[in-house]
């Protein structure tokens, strides 16, 4: 079972955090490698020291490739933050998790403004229309000294495959409306007064 | 302004003179697995008797009965500190890694009735200054304990356990083992400690294993015979350093093996007191893990 951290903040002035996808919305060809940033903003003089995001898409349309989670929270490779990533969880499925271990002063120097917290590779398959990216649950994130940051907002990315995002109704639909427009017709024929 | 300081020395007094005694007397232990594909599901229920009390630096007695056995168990706590212990009889289980949807209830009667605390997937379980339980290969430990609301004194409760595991083929009879301990709150920190009483060992190899029939309805569990020799004889206990609750391991630092056991359960509920919930929110999670980050011994949370 998981926890969804996410709170509305309603109280007016009350800072919380926009999690999103930089770019936001992009076009593409089967084949392309997309790159994606999970970026977070609006934490006003707050620091993020840990982070557990599940981030959701189509596997039939997208594939992953990869993923490097940032190095805002501390450079990983040298223990200034440890990363419990967990990876696919499931098809269209991807955790990632990190802990820092820097002091909330030092993370304070470097996030400034809105920042990556990882990197997404994904490949384009046999896409039509458009496909999304978002982040599907949000397991924790904490501040400098692990207490919940609240988050606001969870955007999405869109990916759109070279046909674009086309809107056509169904068969169902044009029967319908074709149906009401004889209905109409017959109606107002029925209503003229015969000389 | 007076009264309040000599009503807690009176109490201060009481206390001096109570014999920490303490204790389950089990009548029966029944239980029962049913494996319907490739799950396993166990069920145990027993009937107890708890005493409890609480104690300064001191002996401590627990007396058990179960089945025909009496088991007498003795310690001695050993602290510099003066604050108040309390000594429970929490239950450290040892079962198998996968086992999961660990839960129990507890009735004793007059509408006392409830969940049990269980605390799963523990890989250790802190005895004292200088010793710990570990958890065998393959397997987790669990600890059970009632409420703190629920009254120990003189009542009988029926406690009843159950947890599930995926099993790829038959794996035989489930087995079980089981470890009474006390429940020391630390008189520096705020960490909770759990000194075994019966059997009196922190080794969980040498504690007699308790087989899971196979049935559809309860059967009796073959109780270990010899138990007689297992309680403690004046056990000592140490509670002199600074128990902090980040140290997952007992191993007197905070690094990345603790991170690392908060971490295993992340996302998880967790009843009140767990000692990974480490903010106490009810949640186990990154943000405890951060929490901890932050108390580590060396920098970067070397090991």
């Amino acid at each position: 079972m998981r926890k969804l951290i996410v709170t509305l903040f309603l109280i007016s002035g009350a800072r919380a955090a926009t999690l999103s996808f930089t770019p936001a919305a992009v076009s593409v060809l089967p084949g392309d490698t997309v790159f994606l940033d999970v970026m977070i903003s609006g934490l006003g003089g707050s620091v993020v020291g840990d982070f557990d995001l599940d981030v959701g898409f189509n596997p039939a349309a997208l594939t992953l490739a990869g993923f490097v989670p940032g190095n805002s929270l501390g450079v990983i490779s040298i223990g200034e933050a440890l990363d419990f990533s967990l990876g696919l969880t499931a098809p269209g499925s991807l955790n990632i998790a990190v802990v820092s271990t820097l002091p909330a002063a030092s993370l304070a120097a470097i996030q400034t403004g809105p920042f990556s917290l990882a990197t997404l590779e994904f490949t384009v398959g046999a896409l039509s229309g458009s496909t999304l990216v978002q982040i599907s649950s949000v397991n924790a994130l904490g501040d400098g000294v692990g207490f919940p940051l609240p988050v606001d907002a969870l955007e999405t990315a869109t990916i759109t495959g070279p046909t674009g995002p086309v809107v056509v109704p169904e068969p169902g639909s044009w029967m319908l409306a074709l149906a009401g427009l004889g209905a109409g017709l017959w109606r107002a024929r029925g209503k003229t007064p015969h000389p | 302004m007076t009264q309040g300081p000599r009503r807690s020395l009176l109490c201060g007094l009481v206390v001096l003179a109570m014999l920490p005694t303490s204790g389950c007397f089990e009548s029966h232990v029944l239980g029962r697995e049913v494996v319907e594909g490739t799950t396993s599901g166990a069920q145990v229920t027993t009937n107890a008797s708890i005493n409890a009390s609480t104690a300064l630096s001191g002996k401590c007695v627990a007396g058990y009965k179960l089945g025909d056995q009496g088991v007498v168990s003795r310690c001695v706590l050993h602290s510099e500190g003066l604050l108040l212990w309390i000594f429970l009889d929490p239950i450290v289980l040892e079962l198998p890694a996968g086992a999961a949807n660990i839960t129990g209830t507890f009735d004793g009667g007059s509408g006392n009735t409830g969940n049990l605390i269980v605390y799963p997937k523990l890989s250790f379980v802190p005895v004292d200054d200088i010793r710990t339980i570990s958890a065998g290969p393959g397997k987790q430990l669990v600890i059970l304990d009632l409420p703190d609301s629920a009254p120990v004194q003189g009542v009988n409760y029926q406690f009843n356990l159950s947890f599930q595991q995926l099993v790829q083929a038959d794996p035989g009879p489930t087995q079980v083992k089981a470890m009474f301990t006390g429940k020391v709150k630390a008189p520096f920190g705020q960490k909770t400690f759990y000194p075994p009483m019966l059997p009196c060992t922190t080794d969980f190899a040498a504690v007699p294993t308790l087989i899971m029939p196979r049935s559809t309805v309860l059967q009796p569990i073959t109780l270990p015979t010899g138990l007689a020799g297992l309680g403690c004889n004046h056990q000592p206990y140490f509670y002199n350093r600074e128990g902090q609750v980040c140290d997952q391991d007992n191993d007197h630092d905070v690094d990345t093996a603790d991170i690392n056991l908060i971490m295993a359960v992340r996302n998880a509920a967790a009843a009140p007191g767990d000692p990974r919930d480490i903010n106490a929110d009810g949640w186990i999670n990154a943000n405890d893990a951060r929490v901890c980050t932050l108390q580590c011994t060396r920098p970067r949370c070397a090991l």
